[in-house]
């Protein structure tokens, strides 16, 4: 059995009972590896009916998804769970909360003081708090990957929320992710400099955020070419598959290989979603 | 702490003091009895430190071998960022010295976990710092305590559930390794800023934003009364200074240090670095609680075993903002 197989098999054989995948075998079922296998596994894949029954039982009244069953709140994890709603043609109605919920939630910087500090050059971190993309958790700042996951599923959300919704949060959320690229043209977490310190960029977040901007229409070339120097030193699997698929979403000639041949030891459920994603992905994939 | 030292903690993270101040217990009477704190000399991780860690305990928890045998236990090493040029992790020989001495003692199982702040990969992390390498049963042991499995405890005066990591709550111990290094945001950063990584990142995010928005200082002292199965070795073989906790520059310090009361390790520790643990806010937070075995910060109240703080103690650089801490 090659590395693929492997990876697909291994996904099947641990899809929990209520549907859903933990981030690693037997655990309790979470929105966030539930996302990754079913993105890996494909559309109309045998494991999808019941996967996606278990994202929208995640959903809150409020339209947002809880990251489990055992944690109450809907975070983040609403913005990666939307395209495959949409995919899977769940009912409109619930579709339509989901939009409404990723369109009401941004970050809770550009207070008063945080924008006079920014004007003064006195702030601490190097953002432009007036750019508010999405939080991890309401009601908290705007992070890279969170709002690499809004922008995606803002591709996904035409017929559900309004247009001029849409484009607002596209334009403010994709800005803020340029305001935050660091020196070196890719990304951290999401500080580029903190107390005048330069932080240099991370392979993993420099993959997501790509696939934030896949189609955004913003000038990456930098960027793609940053992800690159990180795909040929980084060791690691995790930052290797999401930059191989974020450079394939782009367009990009990338043969992905896992140090591994059988799933890597850490048995991480969302490492082996994204190594088949970075395996056989092409451009525009994950968008519509 | 007197109460307009809490007003102003919480003025500055932002918090109603009224609403979620972390209250003194109530049932704290009389004299605290002091903490033990064993201080080691270490020049190297190339020395045998099971040796070193062993004498450590033996003198700062008498009976831990009584009350270890058959428990579980959680290492807590302070795994952050990788950069190969300075010391931001827990040296892995340490981690691995303390893995030994704790089933030697006749532990059943001893895990080692972190959940990094900024990094989502932490076996890539663990990986790069030697961990994976250095311990060899490292796959088989090691929990990423980011993707745990979570359960809620009642946490900032009772405002809130904090979802925290299944293993951490279920085991009998949980030992903070950490790292002995300044940090720019609270001053310094040792056995008790070490438990920020016990908090889930993909419940909080990363970085774990909860606990800037509740105060550093206020979730540094409200993490460790709630995780008060806890024991502190820190590891300051070579520590960090300046711009900790990730941008610093190594310094030798040579010395370890151990204890249950985790702010009077941290307390020494301070002193070791010259700094005056009695300025730093989360130390005097930790102490205004009046908990027993946490909170003994004044030299007073503090039991030194192994070696004199005055034979190993040397100067820390600290960013200008905690010149002030800097003991003549």
């Amino acid at each position: 059995m090659g590395w693929v197989e492997n990876r697909a098999e291994f996904l099947r054989k641990h899809q929990n009972a209520d549907g859903g995948w933990g981030y690693f075998p037997g655990r309790e079922s979470r929105v966030e590896p539930t996302c990754y296998a079913l993105n890996a596994l494909g559309p109309n894949s045998a494991q999808e009916g019941r996967g996606i029954e278990f994202l929208l039982s995640r959903q809150e009244s409020s339209g947002g998804l809880t990251p489990s069953s055992s944690v109450p709140g809907a975070t983040w994890v609403t913005q990666l769970a939307f395209p495959l709603l949409k995919r899977a043609q769940a009912p409109s109605k619930q579709l339509d909360k989901a939009a409404d919920w990723i369109l009401s939630c941004e970050g809770a910087e550009g207070t008063v003081m945080q924008r006079l500090l920014y004007a003064m050059g006195k702030s601490k971190v190097e953002q432009d708090p007036r750019l508010r993309g999405w939080p991890w958790r309401p009601e908290n700042n705007s992070w890279v990957e969170p709002t690499a996951h809004g922008l995606v599923s803002l591709h996904w959300m035409n017929g559900h929320a309004p247009e001029a919704g849409i484009r607002y949060r596209r334009d403010i959320a994709t800005r803020m992710l340029l305001d935050r690229r660091c020196e070196d043209a890719g990304w951290n977490y999401g500080n580029r400099k903190v107390l005048g310190e330069v932080l240099p960029s991370y392979p993993e977040t420099t993959g997501i955020a790509l696939l934030g901007l896949s189609g955004s229409g913003a000038n990456l070339e930098a960027s793609l070419k940053r992800a690159r120097l990180h795909l040929d030193s980084a060791k690691g699997d995790y930052g290797r598959a999401l930059l191989s698929l974020a450079l394939r979403v782009h367009g990009e000639s990338v043969d992905y290989a896992p140090t591994h041949e059988e799933v890597h030891p850490s048995k991480n459920i969302i490492l082996a979603g994204l190594e088949l994603l970075a395996g056989k992905a092409k451009k525009g994939s994950l968008l519509p | 702490m007197k109460r307009r030292r809490l007003l102003a903690a919480a003025a500055v993270s932002g918090i109603s003091c009224s609403k979620n101040e972390i209250k003194p217990d109530a049932n704290a009477r009389g004299p605290m009895p002091k903490s033990t704190v064993a201080i080691l000399k270490a020049a190297s991780y190339e020395q045998e430190l099971l040796s070193v860690l062993e004498s450590g305990l033996a003198a700062a928890w008498p009976d831990a071998a009584q009350t270890l045998r058959g428990k579980n236990i959680l290492l807590k090493p302070n795994l952050v960022e990788f950069d190969s040029n300075t010391c931001i992790n827990t040296d892995p020989r340490l981690v691995l010295a303390a893995r030994e001495m704790f089933l030697k003692l006749g532990a059943a199982r001893v895990w080692i976990g972190e959940g990094p702040g900024h990094r989502r990969d932490t076996w890539d992390l663990a990986d790069q710092a030697g961990y994976r390498k250095i311990v060899s049963d490292f796959d088989d042991n090691f929990v990423d305590l980011n993707l745990d499995d979570v359960r809620p405890v009642r946490a900032f005066g009772d405002s809130m559930d904090l979802y925290l990591p299944k293993t951490l709550l279920d085991v009998d111990l949980v030992v903070s390794v950490a790292k002995m290094k300044t940090h720019h945001w609270a001053g310094a950063t040792l056995s008790m800023k070490n438990f920020f990584g016990i908090v889930p990142g993909a419940i909080y995010g990363w970085p774990k934003n909860l606990l800037h928005y509740q105060g550093i200082d206020r979730s540094i002292v409200e993490l460790n009364r709630i995780v008060r199965h806890s024991f502190a070795i820190v590891d300051g073989i070579v520590a960090m200074q300046g711009n900790g906790p990730i941008q610093g520059t190594p310094v030798g310090a040579g010395v370890i240090v151990m204890g249950k009361d985790v702010a009077a390790v941290d307390s020494t520790c301070a002193r070791l670095m010259k700094l005056d643990p009695l300025k730093i806010r989360y130390l005097q937070d930790a102490a205004s609680l009046k908990l027993p075995g946490l909170g003994a910060i004044e030299e007073t109240q503090i039991e030194q075993r192994g070696e004199l703080i005055s034979g190993l103690a040397k100067p820390f650089h600290v960013v200008d903002e905690f010149a002030h801490l800097r003991l003549a």
